[in-house]
C-alpha cells in the first residue's frame, strides 16, 4: 500500500452507522439541547387543541436537518438486470447516506410514459455494501482451504505478483490458452469489462462467454432472425394493444419497466400472462393462464394452427418477410436450393425459391445470403403459401416440392395442437386458450414479452421459435407495438463499435473465444445421464468440436480422442480470473465443480468489492471499488439511454477500479517478464507475436487509456450510438443515442419514436441476417433433420422422471442472481434464510409445514433450507429464487446443488449459414428448468444463530 | 380541520409488490438506531395477516359514538426482528458454519409475501402499500395525553413532537393502522412524516417519488388542478383503507381487479371475481365494488379503443401529472428557515 | 364523530390521578381529597437532619449510615382509575409495600429515598446506539422489545416551595402552581421535569438529576436529591410497574404530604 493509498483513507474512520447518528437518524433528542421552546410547552399546551393548532414547531427541523446533504453523484449498478437506472448518490460528510433515483431521462414523446423514476429496491439500497461486513477491504491471500475463509492480509504489490508469476509460468510452461477469463455481460460496466478482456486479449489467454451460459441467450433469436437478441425498448410496449408476459414476471424481473404494461392496459390494451404460477405480474392481467410447466410450445403452436386455420395470419408480411414460401424438397426434407436446378456454387447454394404464382414455376426469391439482391422487394414475384409441385432438378429428376407453409400446416394437423388438445396438455381450460388465441387474431399490434422463465428450458430453441412464428404470422415483428421481445440480461451494448475496439483490440479472430456451458461441462465431471438419439451428449460435443463448429479450450489432438476422455484431458486450464462476475456460485451443478475442476485450477483469482462465493473459494482477492467509486458507462436493451457511473467518491479502504487493478497486473507481468528475461514469442495458433514485456504499452495503448475515463471517452468516440458525447456530458441527465451503427443494428433510432427493432427490413425491406435473407423458420442442417426440428415442435421436457417435482430457479424481486442475495436489509423484508416455495397439495403430499427446514434432494446432491407454502405456485413444482450464496443460511448445499448442465446438440452446430459458433451469440445455452427433484422434512441439526444475546422478554 | 389536506392516491393496480417505497423510506427516515425493525411505509400482501401482524384486526380508531376503541400495543413478535448476520466470522474469520441471522424469523414484516388467498384453482393475492394515513380525526392525536401529537394546520400532516413525547405509546394502541412505531433507544413514538421536508422543497414523497410502479399520486385535497381531488372527489375511484375505524384516512387507493377465474376468460369482476368481494369490503368498505366496477367498465372501454379520462390519468405519464406539490402553503417553523 | 363525543372523551382522559374522577376533571385544581383543603389529613414527613459538613454525593450511597437513621415511613398508595377499555388498565386490587425516608442535609437541600416491593425488574434498557455492521455487538443490540414498559418513581414538589393553602393539583400541578418532578425510570436514568397540569410534562434538559437506584432482591432502592425545600414544602409520590403496563398516569400515587 502506498502513501496515496493511505490518504484516501482518510475520513473513513466516521462510519456511515455514526454517521447517521450525527445525521438525524438516530439521537434525534441530542440535537435540541435548548429548553427555550421546552419552557414555554408547560403553560400553554394545557389550552392547545392539537387539532387546530400547534405552538411548539421548532422541533421539526430534526427531519429537514435528516434530509440535507453535502454533495449529490450520479452512478449505477453493474448487476445484469436489465435495468441500467441513472441513480443519485447523497454524500453527507464525506460518507454516502443513501441513494435515490436521479428519474431525469428525457421523455421520447409526448404520449409516451416517461421513464423515471428507473430504480428498483435493491438500487435503493446499494449503499449498505459499500460499507457493510462483505466489503472486500484489502488483496487477500488464502491461508486456509479454499473457501474456509481464512485469509492473510497482503499489500497491493505482493498480491498482483503472485498472480503475475503464476499467470506468466502457465504461459510459457503451459501455453496461453490454460489461462482463463471469466467477466459478464459488458453493457452493464464496459470500461471496467474491457480492462480484464483487453488483458486476456494481449495475454493470449480463454475468453468464456457468459450469455449463452447463462441461458439468456434465446437461440431461437439467432436461428430465426439471425441476431443474437433483439428487442424493443420498454416504453414501446405503451403501444401495444396485446401483451402476453410469456415466461416473465415483469413486476418482479422489470421492476423499472413494469409500468410501460400496466399503463399499456389502461391506454387500451389487452394483457395475458401464461405462467406456472400465479405470481407478481398475473395480479394485473387481463388473462391469467396457469399453464403446466414446459409446455408453451403445446400453446404458442395451437396459436400458430388456429391463425392459419381461420385465415386470419398476415399473408402479405409472411410472404415477404418469412421463409414459409420457400420450397423444401421432400426427399430430403432440405430447401430446395438454386444449386439443385443449376451449377453449384457458394451463391446458388445460398439462393432460395418459391413457387411464384404469376409464372407458375419455382422462382428464386431475393435477399438470401447467395442473392445479388439486397432486399426483401418481391417485384413482379407472388409468392404461393400452399401447394405440391414437382420440379426438375438440375440431372433432370423429378422432385416433389412443397411450401414451409404446408409442412407448418401439416405438421401442427396433429391433435395435440388443436384448441382442445393444447388446453388438455398445457392444463388449460379450453375457454382460456380460445380467448388467448382470439386475441392474438384481432388485437393489432401484438407482442410477447418473453423471459427465463421459458428461456430456461432445455428446448428453448423450439420454444423460441414456436412464439417467434406467433408474432410473425400475425405480421407483428418489426413495428412498434409487437415482435417477441425477450429481456433476460443486460446483453446489448448499444455503442458496439466503440466498445469491441477497446475490449479486443487486434480484433475478434485473434481471440480465444470458449462457449463456458460447454468449458465447464467438459472440466468438471458432470455427466449428462441421458442419452439423445441413443447417443451421450459427449458423442455430439466431440463431433461439433472436430468438425470445428464449436471451440474447446486448452486446445488437444481433438481426432485422437474419444468422447469418454472429455471430461478427463491432457490439457486443462490451470487459471480462472474472475471479475465483476459470481462464476461459482451461479454455475449449474456447483458442487460437481468443486469437486473437479476446481480441485485442477492452480490459480484462482477474483477480483470483487464484496466476499461473494466465488471470491471465497478462490486464492486471492483483489479489492474492487464499489460501483459508486468507478467511472464507466452503462447501456441496456430496456432504454436507448447512456449514463454514467462515477466516483462519487474516490475508490474506499485500499480498493482500486477494475481499470487500474489490470492496469497495475499489467505492470507487474511486465516486471516479471523482465525480471526473468523471458523472450517474445509466436502464439502460431493466433499469428501474434507476443512481446510480454510491453503488456502495459499495449494494454494502454501506450498511455492513450491510462485512466478509466480515457476508455469510457474511447468507446463514446468510436461509436456512431454516442457521436458528440463525452464522459463529462453524461453528468448532466441520460443521453438518448444519436443513431445507430447499421452493422449491428436493425432499425434507427428516431427522434420521438420508441426504438423497436427490425424496421430495417419491414420497413426498408432490407434481408434479415439468416442464410435465406428471411425470418427463417425452417432449419435444414443435417442434425436439425435428425432431430426432427427442421420446423418449431413441442419436445417434452428432458427431465428425469424418477423424481416427482420440477425445480424451478428463476429470476426475483429480491436479488439481481447473487447481488443482494445477502443484504440485510432486503433479507429482513423476506423471511432471512434461503426459502423453497412449494404449492398447498405438494405441502399436504409430502408433510411439510410452512416455514419448516426442508431437505431437497435428486442424483445431483441435497439442499437444506427452508419452505413456504405459496397457493399460487403450482403443484408438481418447487421454486427457489436463485441467486442464494452457498454460503448463507443452506445447512446443506444450495440451490445449484441440484442442477447441472445439460447441452442439446442442435445448439453445437456451425458452418450452416447464419448458424456458425460467435459468443454469446451462439453456442450451448446452460439450461436448468428440466430438473427434477424430491423433498422431505428435514429434522437434522442447524447451524447456531449469529446472535449470542438471550432473549429477555420485556412485555 | 386543517386549511388543506396533503393526500396521496395509491393505484393498486399498477403496485409491484416491489417494496421500492419500503427502501426510500427506510433509508431516508428510518436508518437510525432503535428504528430497524420499523417501516413507516410497508407493503403487505393481502389477503394475508399485515404488518404489523393482524394490525387491522386489533380495532383501534373510534367508535360510532367517536370513543376511542380498544385496541392493543403490539409485541415486538408482531413486528419481527430485524435481523442481523455476522458476516465477518464465515468470510474473513474462518467459521465453517454457514452464516446464519440472529433470529429465525418466525413472522416479519413481509412475511406471508405472495401467500394470498388459498383456492387451489384460483389462488389470489394483492400488494398493500401502506403509510401514516394523517387522518382527519387522528386517533393517535385523541389518545396522547400529553398532545405531543399535533396536525398541521397549513397542510393536514400529522406528527409527533420528538420534543415532547414520553413514549407512553398510547397513540400506537389507538391507531387502527399501527401506523405509530416505539423506538426504544430514543423512547419515542415515531411515524411518517408524509416527507414535509422533501414537499418543503417541492420534492414528493420519498415512497412516492421513488416509486418505480408510479402509482402514488400527491397533492393537496382540495385543489381542483391536483390529481388526488381528481380521482378522489371528481371520479370517486380512490378510498381509503379501513374507513369504518372513523378517523378519515387521507390514504386513497384505487382498489384491485384481479384477473378473471381460469376458465371465464371474459366474466367481470362482479360476475365471477377472483378476489372475494368480501376481501375488498373488508379492507375498503361497501362501496368498493361500485368503484370497481366503474374501473372495470372504463378499461373495457379503453381496451374497446375509446379514450378513458380517468385511466389517462392513472396511467400518470410524468411527475407533472402526478404529483401536484404546493410547497407555498406549507409554512416553515421560525428556525426552518 | 361529533364534537360532544370528542370532549367526553378528552374529560375522561383527563380523570386521571383522583378516585373521584368526574368531579375532579371538573376542578382539577381544588381537588378535595386531596389539596391543602382538608388540612387535617395533612401527613407529615420528617427528614432527618445531617451532620454538618455530610456532602450529596455522599448520601448519594444507598448504603449510607444515615440512611438506616432516617425514620422509616410507609406510603399510602392508590391506583388510577381505568382510562381507556381494553383489560390491562384493571386495578387488581395489588399496592406494592413502599417507604419513603428523607434527609436534609445543612444546605436545606432534601435527598429522599424511596424503597418499594416490586417482583419483577422491568427496564426500558435505552439500547446503546448499534455499533457499526460487522461487529459482533451489533446482534445484541436490537431492541428485543418495543412493549414493555419500564418501572418508574417520581416525586412531585411545586415549584414554589414551602407552606400552601390549597396545594396544586395532583395532577401534575394546574395552570399558575407549576410542579418540579425528579423522575427515575429503569433503564432510562433520571430527569428533571416539570408540568403545570395533566398533560404538560416537560423535559428540564439543562438540569440533569443526579440520582442513584438500585435493584434489590423484593423490588427497588432509589434516592433522589429534590433540591432545597423549606419546611412544610408539600410533596407527593408516584410508582409505576412496567409489569402492569404502567406508564403516563397509569400507576401507583400518593395523595399530597408535607415535608416539616
Amino acid at each position: 500500500m502506498s502513501k496515496g493509498d493511505d490518504k484516501r483513507n482518510d475520513g473513513q474512520g466516521l462510519t456511515r452507522r455514526q454517521l447517521l447518528q450525527v445525521a438525524g437518524g438516530a439521537g434525534l433528542a441530542a440535537l435540541f439541547s435548548s429548553d427555550k421552546a421546552s419552557a414555554l410547552q408547560e403553560f400553554e399546551i394545557a389550552d392547545v387543541d392539537p387539532l387546530k393548532r400547534y405552538p411548539y414547531r421548532g422541533w421539526e427541523e430534526l427531519y429537514r436537518r435528516q434530509f440535507s446533504w453535502d454533495k449529490v453523484g450520479r452512478s449505477t449498478h453493474s448487476v445484469n438486470c436489465t435495468g441500467s437506472c441513472s441513480w443519485k448518490v447523497y454524500v453527507k460528510n464525506g460518507v454516502m447516506l443513501r441513494e435515490e433515483q436521479a428519474a431525469d431521462y428525457p421523455p421520447i414523446n409526448a404520449e409516451l410514459p416517461d421513464y423515471n423514476p428507473r430504480g428498483c429496491q435493491k438500487g435503493a439500497c446499494y449503499v449498505e455494501y459499500v460499507y457493510g461486513a462483505q466489503r472486500v477491504k484489502y488483496p487477500l491471500i488464502r491461508a486456509g482451504e479454499r473457501g474456509e475463509g481464512r485469509w492473510r492480509k497482503a499489500s497491493w504489490d505482493e498480491a498482483l505478483a503472485y498472480v503475475a508469476e503464476r499467470l506468466v509460468d502457465n504461459i510459457y510452461k503451459h501455453g496461453p490458452d490454460t489461462n482463463t477469463f471469466f467477466s459478464v455481460i459488458p453493457a452493464m460496466s464496459p470500461v471496467s469489462f474491457c480492462s480484464g478482456s483487453r488483458m486476456a486479449h494481449l495475454l493470449g489467454g480463454v475468453f468464456c462467454s457468459f450469455y449463452d451460459w447463462y441461458c439468456d441467450l434465446p437461440p431461437g433469436q439467432p436461428i430465426t432472425w439471425g441476431v443474437q437478441t433483439e428487442a424493443c425498448e420498454c416504453a414501446d410496449w405503451f403501444n401495444s394493444k396485446f401483451i402476453v408476459l410469456w415466461g416473465s414476471n415483469i413486476s418482479e424481473t422489470r421492476i423499472p419497466d413494469a409500468h410501460f404494461a400496466w399503463e399499456a392496459r389502461y391506454h387500451g390494451a389487452r394483457v395475458a400472462c401464461v405462467s406456472p404460477d400465479y405470481n407478481a405480474s398475473a395480479v394485473h392481467a387481463d388473462q391469467y393462464l396457469p399453464i403446466k410447466p414446459g409446455t408453451d410450445a403445446v400453446l404458442a403452436l395451437a396459436t400458430c394452427r388456429y391463425l392459419i386455420e381461420q385465415g386470419v395470419y398476415d399473408a402479405p408480411y409472411v410472404k415477404e418477410q418469412t421463409d414459409l414460401p420457400l420450397l423444401v424438397r421432400e426427399d430430403n426434407q432440405r430447401f430446395l436450393r438454386m444449386s439443385d436446378l443449376g451449377p453449384k456454387t457458394k451463391l446458388t447454394e445460398a439462393t432460395f425459391l418459391c413457387w411464384d404464382a404469376s409464372t407458375e414455376g419455382p422462382k428464386p426469391l431475393p435477399g438470401s445470403q447467395g442473392s445479388v439482391d439486397k432486399t426483401l422487394k418481391l417485384g413482379s414475384i407472388e409468392p404461393v403459401l400452399t401447394g405440391r409441385w414437382t420440379v426438375r432438378l438440375a440431372d433432370g429428376k423429378p422432385v416433389r416440392v412443397t411450401t414451409v407453409f404446408e409442412r407448418l400446416k401439416k405438421q401442427l394437423s396433429v391433435p395435440l395442437y388443436s384448441i382442445s388438445g393444447a388446453a388438455r396438455r398445457c392444463g388449460l381450460s379450453e375457454a382460456d386458450v380460445k380467448q388467448f388465441v382470439h386475441d392474438f387474431a384481432t388485437r393489432k399490434p401484438a407482442m410477447i414479452i418473453h423471459g427465463a422463465g421459458t428461456n430456461h428450458w432445455y428446448h428453448n430453441d423450439l420454444l423460441n421459435r414456436a412464439m417467434i412464428l406467433v408474432v410473425a404470422l400475425t405480421g407483428n415483428v418489426g413495428k412498434n407495438g409487437g415482435g417477441f421481445n425477450h429481456y433476460v440480461g443486460q446483453e446489448r451494448i448499444w455503442p458496439e463499435h466503440g466498445f469491441k475496439a477497446l475490449a479486443f483490440p487486434r480484433g475478434g479472430k485473434k481471440q480465444r473465444w470458449q462457449n463456458t456451458t460447454m468449458w465447464t461441462y467438459c472440466h468438471s465431471q458432470m455427466q449428462d445421464p441421458h442419452r439423445i438419439n441413443g447417443k451421450p451428449i459427449e458423442h455430439y460435443i466431440l463431433e461439433s468440436v472436430r468438425q470445428g463448429w464449436m471451440p474447446l479450450w486448452p486446445e488437444n489432438n481433438w481426432q485422437a480422442l474419444n468422447a469418454g476422455q472429455l471430461h478427463n484431458l491432457p490439457r486443462k486450464p490451470r487459471a480462472l480470473i474472475v471479475w465483476r462476475a459470481n462464476y461459482l456460485n451461479q454455475a449449474k451443478g456447483n458442487e460437481a465443480i468443486l469437486r473437479s475442476l476446481w480441485k485442477q485450477l492452480d490459480l484462482i483469482v477474483d477480483i470483487n468489492y464484496r466476499m461473494d462465493t466465488t471470491a471465497l473459494y478462490s486464492d486471492v482477492v483483489l479489492p474492487a471499488a464499489s460501483y459508486y467509486e468507478k467511472t464507466d458507462i452503462n447501456s441496456t436493451d430496456c432504454h436507448s439511454y447512456i449514463h454514467p457511473f462515477s466516483k462519487v467518491l474516490d475508490p474506499l479502504y485500499e480498493s482500486k477500479t477494475d481499470w487500474d487493478v489490470f492496469g497495475a497486473l499489467a505492470q507487474k507481468i511486465e516486471q516479471v517478464i523482465k525480471k526473468r528475461k523471458l523472450q517474445p514469442f509466436e502464439d502460431k495458433k493466433l499469428g501474434w507475436k507476443r512481446d510480454l514485456s510491453r503488456l502495459y504499452a499495449d494494454w494502454s495503448d501506450d498511455g492513450k487509456l491510462k485512466t478509466d475515463e480515457d476508455a469510457a471517452n474511447f468507446i463514446l468516440s468510436h461509436s456512431a450510438e454516442t457521436k458528440g458525447m463525452t464522459y463529462q456530458s453524461l453528468q448532466d441527465h441520460p443521453r438518448r443515442f444519436v443513431a445507430t451503427d447499421p452493422k449491428a443494428w436493425n432499425s434507427d433510432i428516431e427522434v420521438g419514436r420508441a426504438y423497436t427493432p427490425f424496421t430495417h427490413q419491414v420497413e426498408k425491406k432490407r434481408p434479415w441476417r439468416t442464410l435465406t435473407g428471411r425470418q427463417q423458420f425452417y432449419v435444414d442442417h443435417p442434425w436439425y433433420v435428425d432431430f426432427g426440428e427442421t420446423l418449431p415442435v413441442h419436445k417434452d421436457p428432458q427431465d428425469d422422471p424418477q423424481y416427482p417435482l420440477y425445480w424451478n430457479t428463476p429470476h426475483g424481486r429480491w436479488s439481481i442472481h447473487s447481488t443482494w442475495r445477502d443484504n440485510r436489509y432486503l433479507l429482513r423484508l423476506q423471511r432471512g434464510l434461503p426459502l423453497a416455495y412449494i404449492s398447498t397439495a405438494d405441502a399436504k403430499k409430502y408433510g411439510v409445514a410452512d416455514n419448516d427446514w426442508v431437505k431437497i434432494h435428486n442424483g445431483q446432491g441435497a439442499a437444506v433450507c427452508k419452505v413456504k407454502i405459496r397457493p399460487g405456485e403450482q403443484p408438481g413444482r418447487i421454486t427457489m429464487y436463485h441467486g442464494w450464496e452457498k454460503f448463507l443460511g443452506f445447512q446443506k448445499g444450495g440451490w445449484q446443488s441440484l442442477t447441472y448442465i445439460k447441452i442439446k446438440p442442435t445448439q453445437l452446430i456451425g458452418g450452416y449459414g447464419h448458424l456458425s459458433f460467435r459468443l454469446n451469440y451462439w453456442g450451448p445455452t446452460g439450461n436448468n428448468r428440466d430438473v427434477k427433484v424430491t423433498i422431505e422434512k428435514y429434522t437434522g441439526p442447524v447451524a447456531a444463530l449469529a446472535s449470542s444475546a438471550k432473549k429477555k422478554a420485556l412485555k | 380541520m386543517s386549511k388543506h389536506q396533503y393526500a396521496m392516491v395509491m393505484d393498486l393496480n399498477k403496485c409491484l409488490g416491489c417494496h421500492t417505497c419500503t427502501l426510500a423510506c427506510k433509508k431516508q427516515w428510518t436508518d437510525g438506531d432503535g428504528m430497524a425493525y420499523m417501516y413507516w411505509n410497508n407493503v403487505e400482501t393481502r389477503p394475508g395477516q399485515g404488518y404489523p401482524r393482524n394490525f387491522d384486526r386489533m380495532g383501534g380508531g373510534f367508535d360510532v359514538r367517536g370513543n376511542l376503541r380498544p385496541s392493543k400495543l403490539p409485541p415486538l413478535e408482531d413486528y419481527g426482528e430485524a435481523l442481523e448476520y455476522d458476516y465477518g466470522q464465515r468470510l474473513f474469520g474462518g467459521s465453517k458454519k454457514p452464516v446464519m441471522p440472529h433470529v429465525l424469523a418466525d413472522y416479519g414484516p413481509n412475511f406471508d409475501e405472495d401467500m394470498g388467498g388459498d383456492d387451489t384453482r384460483n389462488p389470489y393475492h394483492f400488494y398493500l402499500p401502506r403509510i401514516c394515513n394523517h387522518c382527519t380525526h387522528p386517533a393517535c392525536l385523541e389518545a396522547c395525553p400529553r398532545k405531543a401529537i399535533y396536525k398541521r394546520a397549513e397542510d393536514g400532516i400529522v406528527l409527533v413532537d420528538q420534543e415532547r413525547c414520553r413514549g407512553y405509546r398510547h397513540c400506537i394502541r389507538a391507531c387502527p393502522y399501527k401506523k405509530l412505531y416505539f423506538n426504544v433507544v430514543e423512547s419515542m413514538s415515531q411515524k411518517c412524516i408524509f416527507c414535509y421536508p422533501r414537499l418543503e422543497k417541492g420534492r414528493p414523497n420519498a415512497c412516492a417519488a421513488q416509486c418505480p410502479g408510479r402509482l402514488r399520486f400527491v397533492g393537496i385535497l382540495d385543489d381542483q388542478e391536483s390529481p388526488v381531488h381528481k380521482l378522489v372527489v371528481q371520479h370517486k375511484v380512490a378510498l381509503g383503507l379501513l374507513p369504518q375505524r372513523g378517523t378519515g384516512p387521507n390514504v386513497y387507493y384505487v382498489p384491485p381487479f384481479l384477473p378473471p377465474k381460469a376458465g371465464h376468460p371474459r366474466a367481470t369482476v362482479s360476475q365471477d371475481p377472483r378476489l372475494p368481494v368480501k376481501v375488498l369490503e373488508r379492507l375498503f368498505g361497501p362501496r368498493v365494488m361500485d368503484v370497481v366496477r366503474s374501473l372495470e367498465g372504463e378499461l373495457r372501454r379503453a381496451q374497446r379503443g375509446s379514450r378513458s379520462e380517468v385511466l389517462d390519468l392513472l396511467i400518470g405519464r410524468n411527475d407533472s401529472v402526478r404529483y401536484a406539490l404546493r410547497p407555498d402553503i406549507m409554512k416553515r417553523s421560525a428556525s426552518g428557515k | 364523530m361529533n364534537k360532544e363525543s370528542l370532549i367526553l372523551v378528552g374529560a375522561v382522559t383527563v380523570a386521571l390521578g383522583a378516585l373521584i374522577a368526574v368531579a375532579i376533571a371538573r376542578k382539577p385544581h381544588r381537588s378535595g381529597l386531596s389539596t391543602g383543603a382538608t388540612k387535617q389529613t395533612v401527613l407529615k414527613l420528617t427528614p432527618l437532619a445531617a451532620p454538618k459538613g455530610t456532602s450529596q454525593k455522599a448520601v448519594l450511597s444507598l448504603g449510607h449510615a444515615l440512611w438506616s437513621k432516617a425514620p422509616q415511613i410507609p406510603l399510602r398508595l392508590s391506583r388510577t382509575p381505568p382510562l381507556y377499555a381494553g383489560g390491562h388498565n384493571r386495578d387488581d386490587g395489588h399496592r406494592p409495600s413502599a417507604t419513603v425516608r428523607l434527609v436534609k442535609l445543612t444546605g436545606g437541600e432534601v435527598m429522599v429515598r424511596l424503597s418499594w416491593t416490586d417482583p419483577t425488574e422491568d427496564t426500558s434498557k435505552r439500547t446503546k446506539r448499534i455499533a457499526d455492521v460487522g461487529s459482533p455487538k451489533i446482534y445484541s443490540r436490537h431492541p428485543r422489545s418495543v412493549s414493555g414498559f419500564a418501572d418508574a418513581v417520581a416525586v412531585m414538589l411545586p415549584r414554589k416551595r414551602g407552606p400552601h393553602d390549597s396545594y396544586p393539583s395532583l395532577m401534575m400541578g394546574h395552570k399558575g402552581a407549576p410542579v418540579d418532578l425528579y423522575f427515575w425510570r429503569a433503564g432510562l436514568g433520571f430527569q428533571k421535569l416539570s408540568a403545570a397540569g395533566r398533560g404538560t410534562t416537560t423535559l428540564r434538559r439543562r438540569e440533569k438529576l443526579g440520582g442513584v437506584a438500585r435493584r434489590t432482591s423484593q423490588g427497588w432502592v432509589v434516592v433522589l436529591p429534590v433540591g432545597k425545600v423549606p419546611a412544610r414544602t408539600p410533596v407527593s409520590f408516584a410508582i409505576w410497574d412496567g409489569k402492569r403496563r404502567h406508564r403516563d398516569g397509569l400507576k401507583y400515587f400518593t395523595v399530597w404530604y408535607e415535608i416539616w
